[in-house]
């Protein structure tokens, strides 16, 4: 039975633009399963890698590209 | 001078300090975790009001005083951004001006006259109202002659 994973980050919205964490999302689509959530104070991205077989750290690589982004 | 709020976790490879948003603007950090994209897993948390908290987990294994030496890199690196901003701003309205002209200088003859830099542009470099290009020498021979008269009653 495979191992499910699933992380979630909250990114506060103060400091990141939804626009940016959606585009992202797109862009990762292929590597993990995504969830877009939203509270007050936060966007909560939970992701899945569930069955992607990826090993690399999807998490951390997907924050970056947030903030790669926010810079465009 | 230390920064005395920081959190080093060398099992998750990372280090967390805070920035003052009163002394860094959130800009200014965004310009620098950008920087950093490369080396570092960048997030950034907190209030932009108040104060920011940055996570740096570096991409490769690092120990506690390298993890310190990438925030004093951070920190290093804040400063030059924040110094490019300031230049950005003082100098934004001579770089707008220096576009406009560039841009007016393309303009065809035609629209020139009708557009609002029309008097601007009626000028040719030929023209001198003021006569600046008169050589000094031209511009006091006349002077320097009747002076020269005056001396010699």
């Amino acid at each position: 039975m495979p191992k499910i994973v699933k992380e979630t980050i909250n990114f506060n919205k103060l400091i990141y633009s939804r626009p940016c964490i959606v585009s992202a999302i797109r862009a990762y689509r292929k590597v993990a399963v995504f969830s877009l959530r939203e509270n007050k104070n936060c966007y909560m991205v939970e992701i899945d890698k569930n069955n992607m077989g990826v090993e690399i750290a999807v998490k951390d690589e997907f924050c970056n590209y947030i903030l790669g982004t926010m810079m465009q | 001078m230390q920064n005395s709020k920081r959190k080093i976790d060398t099992k998750e490879n990372q280090i967390v300090f805070w920035l003052n948003s009163k002394n860094y603007s959130l800009e200014a950090i965004y310009s620098t975790a950008y920087v950093f994209l490369d080396r570092a897993y960048v997030f950034l948390d907190g209030d932009p009001e108040k104060e920011v908290s940055v996570c740096l987990k570096g991409k490769e294994k690092l120990n506690s005083l390298q993890l310190e030496a990438m925030e004093g890199e951070f920190l290093n690196e804040l400063l030059n951004c924040l110094l490019r901003f300031k230049i950005t701003q003082n100098n934004q309205k001579i770089r707008e001006y220096i576009v406009a002209s560039a841009l007016v200088s393309g303009f065809p003859r035609e629209l020139m006259s009708q557009s609002p830099f029309a008097e601007a542009g009626e000028d040719s470099w030929e023209d001198d109202p003021l006569g600046i290009a008169v050589p000094w020498e031209e511009k006091n021979e006349k002077k320097a002659g009747k002076v020269k008269k005056k001396h010699k009653k």
